[in-house]
C-alpha cells in the first residue's frame, strides 16, 4: 500500500540529503581551488626568497661554482603550523651546475620547462614551480606535495559538511514531525470514522477542516446521505411490505376466530365467507410479488415480438370487462395510428396492461370512462390506459410506483405491487411508465416505447 | 360500552367490529383518518381502537389531536409495524396500549377489558353493587353468588350502569353506549331494559332520579 506519508517523508529527505551533498561538494571543489591558487602563490614566494638568498649567499663568496650546497629543511617537528607546506627546491646556473638543492629533493635533470606544473617523485605528486632568475641568470625549481592541496580542500568542505551531518538528524525529524502533522487530519478522520458505529451515518463535521481534506469529507458526506436516504427507502419498504402482509392475515385470523366463537348461523356463515374472501386476496397479494420477483431475476429474458396492437388491447378489454362492469364502468379501445409497429412480449405487456385497467377500475368513479388507448407520439409508440376518476395529488404521483406504496387518500385492497409490476415491464421492454393527471379527466398511465427503433432494426 | 373503530382495511375492519360486537360492544366503524377526528368530536367513547396507517389522516396524528384536546379516551394501537421505535413512537404520541397485527381476538379484548378497568381505576375486572357482580371476562352476571341470565343488551346495561356507579347516567347517555351508528334505537327501549333488570336484581337496585337519569348505588 502507497503510503502518502512514506512517499512525502522519502522524498522531502532525499531532496535534504541531496541538496546538503551538492553543497558539500561545491565547498570542497572551491576550496581546493582556492588552497591551488594560494599553494603556487606560497611557489611563488618561495621562489622569490630562494633567488634573493642566493644573491645573498653570491655576494658572501659562498657559493663555489662546481659544488653543490645541500640545505636541510626542518620539515617536521614541534611549533610547525599545520599548513606549513613541505618544500623542496633546487637550483641551477646557467651552465646547468646544481647550485643549491634542499636534502629532501630529488636529483632531476634539469627541467626544461618553465612555469608550473604537475608531476610525480617516487609515486607521490608533487606540484612543481621552475623559474629563471633574471638577475642571475639561475634556474629555480621550487615543488611541495601535491596532496596537501587536496587536504586542504577536504578540511575546508568538512568543515562545512560536519554541521549539517549534525544537523541532519534533526532536520529529518522536523520534516517528519512536520509530515505527520500535516496528515494528522487523515488521522482523525480515520478515528472518527473507525468510532462510528453501522446506524450511526450522519455528516461529517466540517467545522475547522483543512482545505485539502474539505473536499474528501464533502464527498463522504454527499455519500453517507446517499446511504441514509436508501436505507430509509428500505425501511419503509420493509413496512409498507409489513403491512400490506399482515393485514390480511390479520383479517383471516380474526374472521376465523369469530366463525368459531360465534353461535349465530348467519353471523358465522359471514365469517366464513370473509376468511374466503381473506384468502383470494393473499392469493393474488402472493402471486403478485412472486410476479415481481420473477421480472427482477429474470432480467433482458423478454421476447421481442412484433405484436397486434389493436388485439393485444382487445384482450385486455375482454379480460377486464366484467371487472369493470361490475362498477357500472364503461371500458373502451381507441387506436389512433392505424399502422403502428410494436416490438415485444404480449404475455407481460397484457399483464401490465391489465393492471393498469385494475387500478383506473377501482380507484375511479363507479359508472365513469376508462379509455385503453395506444397513439404515435413524437418520443415512440405508447399504450396508454386513462380513466374518469380523481387523479392522483401531485406530490404523490412520483411514489406511486414505489413498492407496497399507495395513494395516501385511497382505501383499497390492492397489493400496492400493481404499479411496481407495470414499471418493472415497461423496464424491460426500454419503455417508460408516465403517471399524470390529464386535465378534464382524471389520471392517465401510459407506456412509452422509446426505444422501440433501435430494439427493431435487427428484427 | 361504546367503542370506536378506526381501521382502513375493509375485510379486517368487519371482522373486528364482528369480534367486538360479539363481545358486547356498540362499535362505531370509520375507515379514515378525518372521520375518525370527526367521530372523537361527536360522541364520547369508553375505547378507540385506531389502526396507525390511515389514508387521509395518518393514526398517529389522530391520536396526537386528540390528546392535545384533552381527550382521554383510552387508546389501544393496532398497527402491522412492530419495530421498538415505532412503539415507541406510538406510546409516546398517547397510546395507552399496543397491539400488533395479526393478533389474536381474545388477546385484543382482554386487553380492551384492561383499558376500561385502568380507565375506571379499578385493580380486577370484577364489577359489583350490593349483591350484584358482573364479570366482564366469563361476561356474567351474578346475584348473591347465583348467576342471572341476562340478553345482550341487557348486559350491556349493567355493564355501564356498574362502570358509573354512583353518577346518574341520563337516558340519552345509556343510549348511546348501548347503540353504535345505524342501529335502530326504539324509543323506551332504555326503559324497557332498566325494567327488565329489575325484575332480575330487584327493584331498590336500579333507583330512577326523576327527570335526570338511572343510578346504582349512592349519589
Amino acid at each position: 500500500m502507497t503510503s502518502l506519508r512514506n512517499r512525502l517523508l522519502l522524498t522531502l529527505s532525499l531532496a535534504l540529503i541531496g541538496a546538503w551533498s551538492l553543497v558539500a561538494w561545491i565547498s570542497y571543489d572551491r576550496a581546493r581551488h582556492e588552497a591551488e591558487e594560494l599553494l603556487d602563490g606560497q611557489l611563488a614566494l618561495a621562489v622569490r626568497l630562494i633567488e634573493a638568498q642566493i644573491h645573498h649567499e653570491q655576494e658572501q663568496q659562498n657559493l663555489a661554482a662546481g659544488s653543490t650546497l645541500t640545505e636541510t629543511l626542518e620539515n617536521e617537528g614541534v611549533g610547525r603550523h599545520p599548513y606549513e607546506q613541505v618544500l623542496a627546491f633546487q637550483v641551477w646556473d646557467r651552465a646547468g651546475n646544481l647550485l643549491l638543492r634542499s636534502d629532501n629533493a630529488a636529483v632531476i635533470e634539469m627541467p626544461q620547462q618553465l612555469g608550473y606544473s604537475d608531476t610525480s617523485l617516487a609515486g607521490v605528486p608533487w606540484r612543481m614551480l621552475v623559474s629563471v632568475s633574471q638577475q642571475d641568470a639561475l634556474l629555480i625549481q621550487v615543488a611541495h606535495p601535491a596532496h596537501s592541496r587536496h587536504d586542504i580542500g577536504l578540511e575546508v568542505a568538512g568543515q562545512v559538511a560536519l554541521p549539517m551531518l549534525f544537523a541532519l538528524p534533526v532536520l529529518l525529524l522536523l520534516v517528519y514531525w512536520s509530515v505527520r502533522g500535516a496528515l494528522n487530519p487523515l488521522a482523525v478522520l480515520t478515528r472518527e470514522m473507525r468510532a462510528r458505529s453501522a446506524d450511526q451515518l450522519e455528516a461529517v463535521p466540517t467545522v475547522g477542516v483543512v482545505a485539502e481534506v474539505r473536499p474528501l469529507i464533502d464527498a463522504m458526506n454527499r455519500l453517507l446521505e446517499k446511504v441514509q436516504a436508501s436505507i430509509r427507502s428500505e425501511r419503509q419498504l420493509t413496512a409498507n411490505a409489513a403491512h400490506e402482509l399482515r393485514t390480511p392475515l390479520a383479517a383471516l385470523k380474526i374472521h376465523a376466530q369469530v366463525a368459531a366463537a360465534c353461535n349465530e348461523q348467519e353471523q358465522r356463515s359471514h365469517a366464513i365467507a370473509q376468511v374466503l374472501r381473506g384468502i383470494v386476496r393473499a392469493e393474488r397479494l402472493v402471486n403478485q410479488m412472486l410476479r415481481l420477483a420473477r421480472l427482477d431475476a429474470g432480467q433482458g429474458e423478454v421476447r421481442m415480438e412484433p405484436l397486434d396492437v389493436l388485439a393485444l388491447l382487445r384482450e385486455v378489454q375482454d379480460m377486464q370487462q366484467s371487472i369493470a362492469q361490475t362498477r357500472d364502468q364503461h371500458l373502451s379501445v381507441t387506436v389512433a395510428t392505424a399502422e403502428m409497429s410494436l416490438f415485444g412480449d404480449a404475455e407481460l405487456l397484457l399483464a401490465a396492461l391489465r393492471n393498469l385497467v385494475d387500478n383506473a377500475c377501482r380507484y375511479s368513479h363507479p359508472g365513469g370512462e376508462i379509455i385503453l388507448g395506444a397513439e404515435q407520439t413524437p418520443a415512440g409508440p405508447c399504450l396508454y390506459v386513462l380513466d374518469g376518476g380523481p387523479g392522483v395529488a401531485e406530490d404523490e404521483l412520483a411514489g406511486l410506483t414505489q413498492r407496497f406504496r399507495r395513494g395516501k387518500d385511497v382505501t383499497s385492497e390492492g397489493s400496492g405491487l400493481g404499479l411496481a409490476i407495470v414499471e418493472r415491464i415497461a423496464a424491460l421492454h426500454g419503455a417508460r411508465l408516465l403517471l399524470r393527471n390529464e386535465a378534464g379527466a382524471g389520471l392517465r398511465a401510459s407506456m412509452v416505447f422509446a426505444r422501440q427503433a433501435e430494439r427493431s432494426a435487427p428484427a | 360500552m361504546r367503542l370506536l373503530l378506526v381501521e382502513d382495511d375493509a375485510l379486517l375492519g368487519d371482522g373486528i367490529q364482528a369480534g367486538l360486537k360479539m363481545a358486547g360492544f356498540a362499535v362505531d366503524w370509520v375507515r379514515d383518518g378525518v372521520a375518525a377526528d370527526l367521530a372523537l368530536k361527536a360522541e364520547r367513547y369508553a375505547l378507540c381502537v385506531l389502526d396507525l396507517g390511515l389514508p387521509r389522516r395518518d393514526g398517529l396524528t389522530v391520536l396526537k389531536r386528540m390528546r392535545a384536546q384533552g381527550d382521554n379516551t383510552p387508546v389501544l394501537v393496532l398497527t402491522a409495524r412492530d419495530t421498538r421505535e415505532d412503539k415507541v413512537a406510538g406510546l409516546d404520541a398517547g397510546a395507552d396500549d399496543y397491539l400488533t397485527k395479526p393478533f389474536d381476538l381474545d388477546e385484543l379484548l382482554a386487553r380492551l377489558r384492561a383499558l376500561m378497568r385502568r380507565a375506571s381505576g379499578a385493580s380486577n375486572n370484577q364489577l359489583s353493587q350490593g349483591g350484584v357482580v358482573l364479570d366482564p371476562v366469563a361476561r356474567r352476571a351474578t346475584l348473591d353468588g347465583k348467576p342471572v341470565n341476562l340478553s345482550g343488551r341487557e348486559y350491556a346495561l349493567l355493564h355501564d350502569l356498574l362502570s358509573h356507579r354512583n353518577a346518574i347516567r341520563s337516558r340519552s347517555e345509556l343510549e348511546q353506549s348501548l347503540y353504535a351508528w345505524g342501529e335502530e334505537v326504539e324509543s323506551n327501549t332504555v326503559e324497557v331494559y332498566i325494567h327488565h333488570l329489575r325484575k332480575k336484581f330487584g327493584t331498590a337496585f336500579i333507583r330512577t332520579q326523576r327527570g335526570i337519569g338511572y343510578t346504582v348505588g349512592d349519589v
